[in-house]
């Protein structure tokens, strides 16, 4: 069709936006990646208490906000792209169980306490549960 | 949609196409994402009662019904003109 008669048309006939774009859906999803950044976290917290010059304690903060920030992105891809409804229909705690993990990892990252670098790795190895459950469905 | 389709591509939608029989294998329609609702444009490519399996036609990086399963047919807004 000539351009100018669809440029014409675009005027006058009601148009919308539609996205036939592609992305890179590598298929390829696992815990684990959540797993040893939350494992990194866990260790600069232990570790904190016996650092003693304050660079290395900026340090290990700056490096631990950054895994925690990292399980959080990992967490995501997980939640968004992995699990699809029929998941949740299974696992209807799914939407919670992300949800507490991805603030317990945002407390992470104002915490140098243990404890909360523990409860942060549980809640990954409980979506790591579930995640190998659907897996095994398959 | 690559190589049928590239961006910034103007298409019409015959929104009447279906009214007289249902969408077919091989179609490119619009449709909704069932996952947030936009419009997106897909090729048919299996079709199971009243539910369409889509596909993009740049199978290798396509988002399509292998991530969010198979759509409805009241989610076919019409069927692509060539």
């Amino acid at each position: 069709m000539p351009k100018k008669i669809i440029v014409l048309l675009n005027k006058i006939l009601p148009t919308q936006i539609a996205y036939a774009h592609c992305d890179l859906p590598c298929g390829v999803y696992d815990p684990a990646q959540a797993r040893i950044e939350a494992e990194s976290v866990l260790k600069i917290m232990e570790k904190y208490a016996d650092l003693h010059e304050d660079f290395q304690k900026m340090r290990a903060i700056i490096i631990k906000e950054q895994r925690a920030e990292l399980v959080k992105h990992h967490l995501w891809v997980l939640w968004t792209d992995y699990f699809k409804p029929e998941h949740l229909e299974q696992f209807p705690n799914l939407h919670d169980l992300f949800w507490r993990a991805t603030k317990a990892a945002g407390q992470t990252k104002k915490s140098i306490d243990p404890a909360d670098g523990q409860k942060l790795l549980d809640l990954i190895a409980e979506i790591t549960d579930v995640f190998n459950k659907t897996k095994a469905a398959k | 949609m690559t190589p049928t389709l590239m961006e910034g591509d103007i298409v019409f939608i015959n929104r009447l196409a279906y009214l007289w029989h249902n969408p077919r294998i091989h179609d490119i329609v619009a449709v909704r994402d069932p996952r947030d609702g936009k419009i997106i444009i897909k090729r048919i490519t299996q079709i199971e009662g009243k539910h369409y399996f889509v596909q993009g036609d740049n199978k290798q990086y396509s988002t399509d019904s292998r991530e969010f399963g198979m759509i409805d047919r009241s989610d076919i807004l019409g069927k692509m003109l060539k």
